[in-house]
């Protein structure tokens, strides 16, 4: 083999196992786990590929895996997970891995994706590998949350079906429903840069709805987390693993929220709208406390800012006093009123409440006093042309020397 | 000239949206529903299927009469749908 897969999870354990022979990779006595195949692989092999990443095996593949496209970020995102929480599972790892995705027809592929809860788009030529990826990660992923996979298939498929036809009225109509539910994948969704490709959507999906099987059953988020801004796949696998592993503690999510803090308030009321039934019941004992967290950060970090859907409040920049040599007068404090309530607020509450209330007393003044001179002047123009001569000529004659003829002075 | 049914026109009047697949012209119930199992069940995906095969009309009757079973009026009037949508909005 010229050259060695950074990602050699694609591969069956068999496979995994007879590569390592084949280069001479001694292998540990008796059956193993696949990761440890895994890990032998990308240690030795991988190594020769990249001599650079030796280190630590998931990390550095993840590195590796960074650059390379599509649901390569899964398996950097499975790794970690499958070492941090496969603890059992191995005859059942061992029966997944007998099924080699690629082997699978359009059909089963969307038969086995369909088990998952998950509602593939047409399988065709170009979008077969993607949801081969996804299913493998979702069988690596599937045995761990074990217990609640026999998914109901019927509801889900129900679900999944309306997830791609009425994603944004379930979204509009049961966002308010769920106010916590928010919060948990809000956390995890600003962690992900915006720069998705829509593959690593589907990976999301995958994850997100995995996690949602641990305790209940929403596969509508999968879809609205594709539909919303797209999501960094490393984070969520990371995000995941931790949720999984420590899927109380909420010292993982302090620690994660004040670096999303920015980011993540401008994407928290950008997501309100967007979030569906998101993972009610799942969200439900843990993001308590998260929650609460969250929310005090997201005041403390800002506590004039206005909730919009899109967090972002435009209004006028307010002129600077004295600057550019503008004069500092009262007048200015009277655009503070015209300015959305984010202003207002921001600065100085307490010490704008009198200069507004003097503020209001005199607007009403000055205003009429506009009104009544802008009458009086047009009063004035008109008598002023009513009483003009009617200029008959040119009034350009005069520098043509064509005629001459009266020209008003006035 | 090919005198356009009510749901072509309804069809190429106003983007598509979420439409079914079935709101397409030419897509029966029968097709829709073929077409919904095996994944695009919405319009736009039928739309990505066609976008992909570079608006080539023939390759996309092509494709639809052989994948799906459609009958050589139903993919070309489902083809010139979605060209002529296409045309409108892309």
């Amino acid at each position: 083999m010229p050259e060695f897969l950074a990602d050699p999870s694609v591969l069956t354990k068999e496979k995994l196992k007879s590569e390592l022979i084949a280069n001479n990779v001694s292998l540990p006595g008796g059956e193993q786990r696949k990761d440890v195949y895994v890990q032998l692989y990308l240690q030795h092999l991988t190594a020769r590929n990249a001599p650079a990443a030796l280190a630590q095996p998931d990390f550095s593949s993840d590195e590796e895996r960074e650059p390379t496209p599509l649901g390569a970020r899964s398996r950097g995102g499975a790794a970690p997970g499958r070492k941090a929480t496969k603890k059992t599972d191995k005859p059942r790892l061992e029966e997944k891995d007998d099924l080699d995705v690629t082997e699978l027809s359009n059909e089963d592929l969307q038969e086995q994706l369909v088990k998952y809860g998950v509602t593939p788009g047409p399988i065709l030529a170009t979008t077969r590998k993607i949801y081969e990826k996804k299913l493998q990660k979702l069988k690596e992923q599937g045995p761990e949350l074990g217990s609640s996979t026999p998914l109901p298939t019927v509801s889900s498929s129900a679900e999944n079906t309306k997830q791609n036809g009425n994603n944004d009225s379930d979204q509009y109509s049961d966002n308010e429903e769920d106010p916590k539910v928010e919060f948990r994948l809000e956390k995890r969704e600003p962690l992900k840069a915006k720069t998705k490709t829509p593959v690593t959507l589907k990976q999301r999906r995958v994850v997100e709805h995995n996690q949602v099987e641990t305790t209940a059953q929403l596969p509508v988020d999968d879809a609205v987390m594709s539909e919303g801004t797209p999501i960094a796949e490393t984070i969520v696998a990371s995000s995941n693993e931790t949720l999984q592993v420590v899927n109380r503690v909420p010292g993982n999510f302090k620690h994660a929220a004040p670096t999303l803090s920015i980011s993540e308030f401008s994407d928290l009321p950008r997501r309100t709208p967007k979030k569906p039934l998101m993972t009610a019941e799942v969200v439900e004992k843990t993001p308590a406390e998260e929650r609460r967290v969250e929310r005090d950060i997201l005041k403390e970090m800002f506590p004039y800012e206005v909730s919009t859907p899109t967090g972002i409040s435009a209004s006028c920049r307010r002129p600077i006093k004295g600057a550019a040599g503008r004069p500092i007068e009262l007048s200015d404090f009277r655009m503070e009123e015209s300015f959305s309530s984010k202003y207002v607020s921001k600065y100085v509450p307490s010490a704008d409440d009198k200069p507004e209330k003097r503020i209001t007393k005199k607007r009403s003044i000055p205003m009429w006093i506009k009104i009544l001179l802008f009458v009086v002047v047009s009063v004035f123009l008109f008598v002023v042309y009513q009483s003009m001569e009617t200029n008959q000529g040119n009034p350009f004659s005069k520098y043509l020397g064509v005629s001459d003829t009266d020209i008003p002075t006035d | 000239m090919v005198t356009r049914t009510q749901k072509f026109k309804a069809f190429v009047s106003e983007p598509m949206g979420d439409k079914d697949v079935t709101a397409v012209d030419g897509i029966n119930d029968e097709l829709g529903l073929k077409l919904a199992t095996k994944g695009f069940d919405k319009a736009y995906i039928l739309l990505g299927q066609f976008l992909l095969l570079k608006k080539d009309h023939a390759v996309f009757q092509r494709w639809l009469k052989g994948s799906y079973g459609a009958s050589p009026s139903q993919a070309q009037q489902c083809a010139s749908c979605l060209m002529d949508w296409c045309y409108a909005f892309l």
